[in-house]
Order: C-alpha cells, then sequence, then structure tokens
C-alpha cells in the first residue's frame, strides 16, 4: 500500500520517492557502522564480556567500581591529563602568537613561511614519531658528542625526567600546523577600521592584542583547544611510535591502556566503560572551558 | 612604517625564522638521509648527498609488500572519498531544502549528534561489529571510512547547500525540471567548492591514518596501509633508518603534491572542517 503510493506517477510522491533514494544510503551507513557501534559501546560497559566467549553477564556499574582502585588506570590518567595539560596550553598559546606574527609580517618570505610551517600536518603522526625516534636516539647524540655538549650527547628518551618532555615536543611539532592556518584565518575578523582607530588613540601593541584582538579569538581559542584536547586525551600514534607505552608501562596513555585493556588482556567490557568515562572526561572539560572563555567573547557565538 | 611597526617586523622575523627552522630541519633530515647511504649519514647526518643515490628508494620499492601496501592506501583513500561525495551531497541536498518539516529536521539532527563522541567509545564495538560481519579487511575498513565520515561531511554540505538561493530550485521547477536532475544538473556543480574542502580533510585523514588500520587490519600483511606497513617493518635491532626514511620521504609525496597544488582549499578546509569540534 505504502510502496505502492510512493511509486504514483503524480508529482509529489515522484519526490517523495527522489528524496528517499537521496538520504537512505547516508542513514543506513550511518545508523549500522556508527549509531549501532556508540550504543554498543555503552552497553558493554555494563557487562563482563571478553570480546570472544559467546556469552557474558550484565554486571551494572560494577566496570565502573573497578576503575576506582585500578592503579593502571589511575595512572595513566593523570599521565594522559598532564600530558594534555602542557601540550594544549603550549600549542593554543604559540600557534596564536604565531599566527599574529605571520598576519602583520611585511616580507617576501611570509607566504613560504606560512606554507612550510603547515608541512607538518601533511606527514603521518606515526611517521613523524618515529622520525623523532631516530632524531632522539641518533641524531642529537651525534650532534652532541660532534659539538662536545655533554647533555645532548645521552639519548634523551633514556631517561625519565625529560622523556615525557621528548613525546610532548614531538606532538606539538606536528600539532601546532592546523592550529596555525586556523588563528591566521581567524585573525581576518577582526574589523580594521576598529584596530586602526585604537592604533591613532594612542593604544599600543599589547592592549589592542588584549582588547581587540583576544575578544574576536575567543571562537577559535575554543576550537583550537576542543580539536587539541581531543587529540592529546586520544594520543595513541606517537605513543606507538616513540616509546610503545614503555619502559614498562610508564608511558601508557589512556588510549594505550583502552587498547590494551580490550584486545591484550581481553577485556572488553571493563575497556568499553573506560571509554565512557574518557567521554564524560572530554564533555565536563570541554563544557567547563566554554563556561569561562565564552565571557570574553565580543559576539558570543 | 612607525618605530613600533619596525620592531614588531624584526621581532616577526625572529620569531618566524626561529619556528621555520624547528619546522623544517626534521623535513631537511628526512630529505637527506633518504638519498644517502646508512654509512654516510652516520658520519654526519646533516650534510647533503654528495651524489644522486637512489639506491635506498629501489630497495624499499622492491620490498614485498611495499606496493601492495601503496595500492591499500590508496584504496582506503580514493573509494571512501568517491563514495562520500557521490551519497552525502544528495542527502544534505534533501535535507537543505526539506528543514522547514519536522521530519527532516529531526533527521539533521540524528546526523549532527554524533559529532563530539570521541573515537575511544567507537573503536572497540566497530571492530566486535566488523569481525562478526567478517570483514576485518580493506574493504571493510571503506567501510568505515564512509560511515564515519558522513556526519562532518554532512554538516558541511548542509550549511553549503542552504547558502545556494532558492529560486533556483523555483524556477527549475516551473521549467518541468525533475528533483534527481535539479539536483544533478544545478546544485550538484554548484558544489564544487565544498567538495574540495571535504575531499582535502578527509584524504588528509585516510591516507595517515593509523588506530583504525591497527585495529581492522592486524589479520593479514597483505592488509597493511603504508601507514600500518612504516610501522611494522621498522624493527628497532635491527633498523636501517635510511630505508626507513626513504619510505616516508615517499608516502609523504601524495599529500604534499595535493597540499602544494590546492593550498586555496586544504586552508579552507581546515577552518570550514574546524567549525565542527
Amino acid at each position: 500500500m505504502q510502496l505502492k503510493k510512493l511509486f504514483q506517477k503524480d508529482k509529489n510522491s515522484g519526490n517523495r520517492l527522489s528524496y528517499f533514494l537521496f538520504t537512505t544510503p547516508c542513514l543506513v551507513m550511518y545508523t549500522v557502522f556508527l549509531i549501532i557501534p556508540i550504543i554498543l559501546g555503552f552497553y558493554y560497559s555494563f557487562t563482563n564480556w571478553n570480546g570472544i566467549a559467546p556469552t557474558y553477564e550484565m554486571v551494572g556499574f560494577n566496570n565502573y567500581k573497578d576503575q576506582l582502585s585500578d592503579n593502571s588506570f589511575h595512572y595513566s590518567l593523570v599521565f594522559t591529563l598532564t600530558y594534555a595539560a602542557v601540550v594544549v596550553f603550549v600549542i593554543v598559546f604559540f600557534s596564536f602568537f604565531t599566527a599574529v606574527f605571520l598576519n602583520g609580517f611585511r616580507s617576501r618570505l611570509k607566504n613560504l613561511y606560512k606554507t612550510l610551517l603547515f608541512f607538518p600536518a601533511l606527514i603521518a603522526p606515526i611517521v613523524v614519531s618515529l622520525i623523532f625516534r631516530q632524531i632522539y636516539s641518533g641524531v642529537l647524540p651525534w650532534l652532541g658528542k660532534t659539538l662536545g655538549w655533554d647533555f645532548l650527547s645521552k639519548n634523551l628518551m633514556a631517561s625519565m625526567d625529560t622523556l615525557k618532555g621528548t613525546i610532548e615536543y614531538v606532538h606539538m611539532w606536528y600539532g601546532m600546523a592546523i592550529p596555525v592556518v586556523l588563528f591566521t584565518a581567524g585573525l581576518q575578523m577582526v574589523p580594521e577600521e576598529i584596530y586602526e582607530q585604537a592604533k591613532i588613540d594612542g593604544a599600543n601593541f599589547f592592549s589592542r592584542l588584549w582588547h581587540i584582538v583576544i575578544p574576536y579569538m575567543i571562537p577559535i581559542v575554543n576550537i583550537v583547544f576542543i580539536l587539541t584536547l581531543k587529540q592529546c586525551l586520544m594520543v595513541y600514534d606517537i605513543i606507538m611510535g616513540l616509546t610503545m607505552g614503555g619502559p614498562g608501562t610508564r608511558t601508557q596513555t589512556y588510549s594505550v591502556f583502552i587498547y590494551r585493556s580490550a584486545f591484550m588482556n581481553f577485556r572488553v567490557g571493563y575497556a568499553a566503560s573506560l571509554s565512557v568515562t574518557l567521554f564524560f572526561i572530554m564533555l565536563i572539560i570541554a563544557v567547563f572551558q566554554m563556561t569561562i572563555l565564552n565571557k570574553k567573547d565580543v559576539n558570543a557565538v | 612604517m612607525n618605530r613600533e611597526g619596525k620592531l614588531f617586523n624584526v621581532i616577526s622575523y625572529i620569531y618566524l625564522t626561529i619556528a621555520v627552522l624547528l619546522v623544517v630541519t626534521p623535513l631537511y633530515l628526512l630529505l637527506v638521509v633518504s638519498f644517502k647511504p646508512l654509512e654516510d649519514s652516520v658520519r654526519n647526518f646533516f650534510a647533503p648527498p654528495t651524489s644522486l643515490y637512489l639506491e635506498n628508494f629501489k630497495v624499499v620499492l622492491s620490498g614485498d609488500l611495499y606496493l601492495n601496501s601503496v595500492m591499500n592506501s590508496v584504496f582506503v583513500t580514493v573509494i571512501p572519498l568517491a563514495a562520500i561525495i557521490l551519497i552525502v551531497p544528495m542527502c544534505a541536498f534533501t535535507i537543505a531544502r526539506n528543514m522547514h518539516k519536522t521530519f527532516y529536521k529531526w533527521m539533521y539532527r540524528y546526523f549532527i549528534s554524533s559529532i563530539f563522541v570521541p573515537f575511544a567509545v567507537i573503536m572497540i564495538p566497530t571492530v566486535i561489529l566488523c569481525s562478526k560481519l567478517n570483514i576485518m579487511n580493506v574493504p571493510g575498513l571503506i567501510i568505515v571510512y564512509i560511515a564515519f565520515s558522513i556526519n562532518q561531511a554532512l554538516f558541511l554540505f548542509v550549511g553549503h547547500i542552504r547558502n545556494i538561493p532558492r529560486e533556483l530550485d523555483e524556477s527549475a521547477h516551473i521549467d518541468g525540471c525533475s528533483v534527481p536532475r535539479l539536483y544533478f544538473s544545478i546544485i550538484l556543480p554548484l558544489c564544487k567548492p565544498m567538495i574540495a574542502t571535504v575531499a582535502v580533510i578527509n584524504s588528509l585523514w585516510y591516507w595517515n591514518d593509523f588506530l583504525l588500520p591497527v585495529v581492522l587490519l592486524n589479520k593479514s600483511q597483505r592488509y597493511f596501509t603504508l601507514a600500518l606497513y612504516q610501522y611494522m617493518f621498522n624493527d628497532p635491532q635491527n633498523y636501517q633508518f635510511n630505508l626507513a626514511f626513504a619510505s616516508y620521504f615517499l608516502g609523504m609525496i601524495p599529500l604534499v603534491v595535493l597540499y602544494l597544488s590546492a593550498q586555496k582549499y586544504v586552508v579552507k578546509g581546515l577552518t570550514a572542517g574546524a567549525i565542527k569540534g
């Protein structure tokens, strides 16, 4: 009956048929391979499934209770959060200033610099980290010996004091490229007249930056913050490329921990609960940050 | 230029040159090491190659599964891109033109709702789903890429199509143009800039992705994509970094070419794509 109606030749149902055909492929793909996995992810987090056995039990909130007493969970969470704090702060701060300098830069080198600064975004993060592993273990010690600088002649990744810094540096190296592009685009939105007027009124560079430019940059700061935070909390590629979580589990980030729990220790239910926890941590930080930053936002978008 | 302007330019010059040097040095190493024999690199990493030495590339290209992995990477980049460009704009067109109807408004919300869900939540169930459906292979990864790209691409296309004036539709309609013809001969050609944008954002992701290939393609070495191949064949005990660097260098070329030839779209694409957060 429905189908017959659909195929009737009158104008409106003809439209309806084409609209139906236009939306179905997306709806099906999206529902089957994205929405169902998301729902399953939440569902598995309440089970004790190992990923292989045909049966499993519902265990309520037990997985979440287990997290409270799991030292590996605490360690990897703290490691990841402190890692994210450093990397996000540095990237937001320096990519903003890089964009400000690029924007006002009067030189023939401007376009060349812009192009070069984007290059890290074109390389796979896993490859970036493999390149840097060679730099840390081969190139820098060689440089240290050649120049006679003692602190460089050791492998920086071999000492626990510098290990975390070396990983963070790699992340900043490739993570800065896209934020610089975003801030540069954002700086175009600052109205020229207001800026010039402030100049004439005698406002110096820093007060113009603080009172005029930064308020316009708040939406971009939000975007860069969330993008980078998401990247940092999920950091996997560069850990696998540089340390594989080692020595031992000293650099095991949260996503490496999830991966190992699910596919090496076969605790799929527990790993699913870890992902859900991460989801809520991200949600809380994002909401918190938006509320604080939007107070300084001029357009309050 | 006044004094402040001059001072600013000097500081910019110093700051940006340092920044560019920090970015370029590893890339420079990548370039020179790829073109030097191992011994030369160990003697002096930074020295430019003395002759045109292509042995590294020859060894890499003759690697057992290298070309196979390149082909896999090409498949998992090109096919999802083509599929996204085929199915998403038509769905976005339908939604954008029917936004006033409750049904389509909710369909739009349904598509957008998953944008903020982090990948960690989806990863484990996706692997389980794919292994149940027996698609832990290249076609499976292609399907997953298509499904995961829909929300963002749809968001961008709906925004774009809503800015195309409706008068175009109406005059086409009066001339007796059917909906499919309206879409294919009027709306789709007007979507070209957004198609370029989406193509750029997604090819950066598909070509360089590591985590999804790791979890979905680990059943056989024949399934490896380039990123996975490069990772799996770097045995730390016996690591010939000159060969490794040559393979990284080759792997970069497609995206560098894409970037240099479509720089405008890359910048626009990233800016538009970032709005999704």
